[in-house]
């Protein structure tokens, strides 16, 4: 008898624009069962990428100057 | 040297004993050395706030009013000043959103550099930017945060679960319940 077996080449973004994204396993200590959504790729390459410019964010040039002139203002 | 807030964090250990022998240093009346715990620790509080607020300046003023508490109650410290700290920024993160309606805080104020190669791939990206911020100032406040940990301050949910307090299975829900109503509100934009 003939097996389809599912294929292990990467899916194409552009033939599968979705992704499954199973919720997390009641093994992780939830219980409560989440059924699976399936995730927009497009967005979620566009949130993905201001996720990872906001990654590289620091704090403004001279915050520790200014705090630590704050302190003798209190 | 300013720790490089890119690279791998110290291990857990070896940093809390740096930074209790800066802690040691300031209780005994060296207070400037305080700005080597800002130093160390402002730019990833920084992210979190901003990622919890959505505005650089609310951002920044959260960040200077906790380093001001913290240095005041320095002596309080039990266990990791990095946790310590966080829970400071964090609560202060949450008053915000409790009282302020942010509807009126305008992106104009960030003045990070914006890091896109182009004036047109800097206005596609601050579409996403603007509507992401909308979206997730509509989430719970806790959904919002184990969202930005995960996604902005790229922590594992192991520290996240540290942090706050909670499990790494919760947290794990919270961030994929995040997704959902992220997508949920963004998708008819994106289709």
């Amino acid at each position: 008898m003939m097996m389809h077996a599912e294929s292990l080449e990467p899916r194409d973004p552009a033939v599968a624009p979705e992704a499954v994204r199973e919720a997390p396993s009641a093994e992780t200590g939830d219980r409560e069962v989440v059924p699976p959504f399936v995730e927009h790729v497009a967005l979620w390459s566009a949130i993905d990428a201001e996720t990872a410019r906001m990654r590289t964010m620091t704090a403004p040039a001279g915050f520790a100057a200014r705090v630590l002139a704050g302190l003798d203002r209190r | 040297m300013p720790q490089d807030s890119t690279a791998s964090p110290l291990p857990p250990s070896d940093s809390a004993d740096l930074d209790q022998a800066v802690i040691d240093r300031v209780l005994a009346g060296d207070r400037d050395a305080f700005g080597i715990l800002i130093e160390r620790y402002s730019d990833p509080l920084y992210r979190h706030a901003y990622g919890m607020t959505g505005s650089a300046d609310v951002a920044e003023d959260i960040l200077q009013v906790s380093f001001i508490k913290a240095f005041h109650h320095l002596g309080e410290v039990r266990g990791r000043f990095d946790a310590w700290v966080f829970r400071i920024v964090a609560n202060g993160c949450k008053d915000w959103l409790k009282n302020i309606r942010r509807t009126h805080l305008s992106y104009e104020e960030d003045d990070q550099p914006s890091g896109y190669e182009t004036p047109d791939e800097e206005l596609d990206r601050g579409e996403i930017r603007r509507d992401l911020d909308g979206a997730l100032a509509a989430l719970p406040s806790s959904l919002r945060e184990a969202f930005v940990m995960k996604h902005v301050e790229g922590r594992s949910y192991e520290e996240m679960a540290d942090l706050l307090d909670t499990t790494v299975g919760a947290l794990k829900m919270r961030v994929h319940r995040a997704r959902e109503a992220l997508q949920k509100l963004l998708e008819d934009r994106y289709s």
